[in-house]
């Protein structure tokens, strides 16, 4: 009975030595649970910069987007509320390239004397006729090795505003271009299932220049996006229109040869579809363009909405061997 | 009488686990011994032959904004290749001083075209000495990804190979 007295001691020495042994610097933690603030404050343009942002920064950095999922970059007119959460930034980020209509956002920066970077900066442009005069194409974003250049970007801009954090950006931005990486290479082999004369990608705005040059779509029409003619951008499509311009549209469409037009998802489709049905194709789908999804849906992110968009063309073109899924889709870069 | 019995118990316990962890991981010695004599009368040659024309790689993070390179082959930290005319087939040779006896490490990556996603991507690389191959290894890498890895040859100090450790493939993405 005697070895029982001091065997119970031994245990909870024992038991107990783990806990003695701790260093203090790894019991850092407050108990409370609290843990250090965001070290910057970025508000950034559109969305899609947002979220290169929010992949490149993570927890380090909290991230704002001026323009709401859906919302047009190229007539957004910024609000006094814009003004106010611009203040409260260190740095601002925006696409560039003009995408912002009226130079907006430079405009909320320099009135708010913060430093801005625009993300597209190194890109190779491509160019893009505008009211009959050509314009540098600003939705340099279609393209994953494009964004890569964005990504570096930000994590330049990033550690120049936090340098204790530059490591940190720098291991997340290398997993975040493996993901792009895994991204265009799916599109490819997806995309390379249609044939490529079959390739005919018409819009409702001809955002998709960089999309068509870099995965081989309209080889009839110099690898540039396509959309009807007389048919404007953004909220205003099929909006105004007058005969003669339907009309016009209607003969574009026809003279194009295409089996479906496809159509942003932040605008109205009524206008859209009635046209579709008299110039005798269908409505091929709703195509992420100037901005991503709301949060919960599929094209909530970048690689998200590139996924969606893909499986939404290759389904509706209908010549792939294959159409692409969903699970197919899930190769394309885990997020 | 008691409390004393209790210390040198509790302290036999612990000591055993200090000793014990000790010797194990005294017997995990790193492979790549510093301390193993140079091989400075020996010249080899490293020589890589790609299946497909390297590119730079547009996903690289390039935070300095210089241009990434085709295929870059690094010993000890030290860039010892670094080529953007790395063309399908046509071997690329570099001389290698230094070498040791043991294993000798040289990380490389290799990135392919873009738009060449549905086929292997190979690289081959070898350690010659005058005439003769003292190791040989190929990696591959499918899908566009870029081909990656550590090709680590062991030398013997009399002079022939004493074993090629394998390295990691490729880097499969």
């Amino acid at each position: 009975m005697k070895f029982s007295h001091w065997l119970l001691p031994v245990l909870c020495l024992l038991l107990a030595a783990p806990a003695l042994a701790q260093s203090p610097s790894q019991t850092a933690t407050p108990l409370g649970g609290e843990r250090p603030g965001p070290a910057l404050t970025v508000v950034c343009s559109t969305t899609q910069v947002a979220d290169f942002a929010r992949q490149v920064g993570g927890a380090r950095v909290a991230v704002q987007s001026i323009l709401a999922p859906g919302a047009d970059p190229h007539t957004y007119q910024p609000t006094p509320g814009d003004g106010r959460i611009v203040v409260r930034a260190d740095i601002c980020l925006e696409n560039g390239l003009h995408l912002e209509g009226n130079d907006w956002m430079g405009k909320l920066a320099g009135d708010a004397g913060r430093p801005v970077v625009a993300c597209a900066e190194g890109v190779q442009p491509l160019q893009m006729a505008y009211d009959g005069r050509q314009v540098l194409d600003p939705h340099a974003w279609f393209s994953p090795r494009n964004v890569a250049v964005y990504v570096n970007n930000v994590v330049r801009a990033l550690s120049a505003a936090d340098p204790a954090g530059k490591t940190e950006y720098e291991d997340r931005a290398r997993l975040y271009l493996q993901q792009l990486r895994v991204l265009d290479a799916w599109i490819r082999r997806v995309v390379g299932r249609i044939p490529p004369r079959k390739r005919l990608l018409v819009t409702s705005h001809d955002a998709f220049n960089y999309f068509c040059r870099e995965y081989g779509f309209n080889p009839e029409h110099g690898y540039m996006s396509l959309a009807p003619v007389g048919w404007s951008t953004g909220r205003d499509v099929g909006g105004g229109m007058t005969p003669e311009s339907r009309k016009k549209v209607i003969g574009s469409i026809r003279g194009y040869g295409a089996k479906a037009v496809f159509v942003e998802s932040s605008v109205n489709p009524k206008t859209i579809r009635e046209i579709a049905r008299e110039a005798g194709v269908r409505i091929g789908g709703e195509l992420y363009s100037d901005s991503m999804g709301k949060a919960g849906s599929a094209g909530e992110t970048y690689i998200g909405m590139m996924r969606e968009n893909v499986i939404t063309i290759v389904n509706a073109i209908g010549e792939a061997a294959e159409p692409a899924s969903a699970a197919s889709a899930a190769d394309a870069g885990g997020e | 009488m008691r409390l004393v019995l209790v210390l040198i118990l509790w302290a036999a316990i612990i000591g055993g686990v200090t000793l014990y962890m000790e010797h194990r991981g005294g017997r995990a010695v790193s492979a790549v011994s510093l301390s193993a004599p140079e091989l400075a009368d020996r010249h080899f040659i490293l020589e890589v032959t790609a299946t497909f024309d390297a590119e730079p790689d547009p996903f690289a993070l390039r935070t300095d904004g210089s241009a990434g390179a085709g295929i870059v082959v690094r010993r000890g930290g030290e860039e010892i290749l670094r080529s953007d005319t790395l063309r399908a087939g046509e071997p690329v040779t570099v001389p290698v001083e230094g070498l040791r006896a043991g294993v000798n490490e040289f990380v490389f990556e290799a990135a392919p075209p873009s738009g060449e996603v549905g086929r292997a991507a190979g690289l081959r690389l070898r350690l010659l000495e005058g005439l003769s191959v003292v190791a040989d290894r190929t990696y591959w890498a499918e899908g566009g990804a870029v081909v990656a890895g550590t090709f680590r040859p062991e030398l013997a100090a009399s002079g022939a190979v004493a074993n090629e450790i394998s390295g990691k493939e490729a880097d499969h993405e």
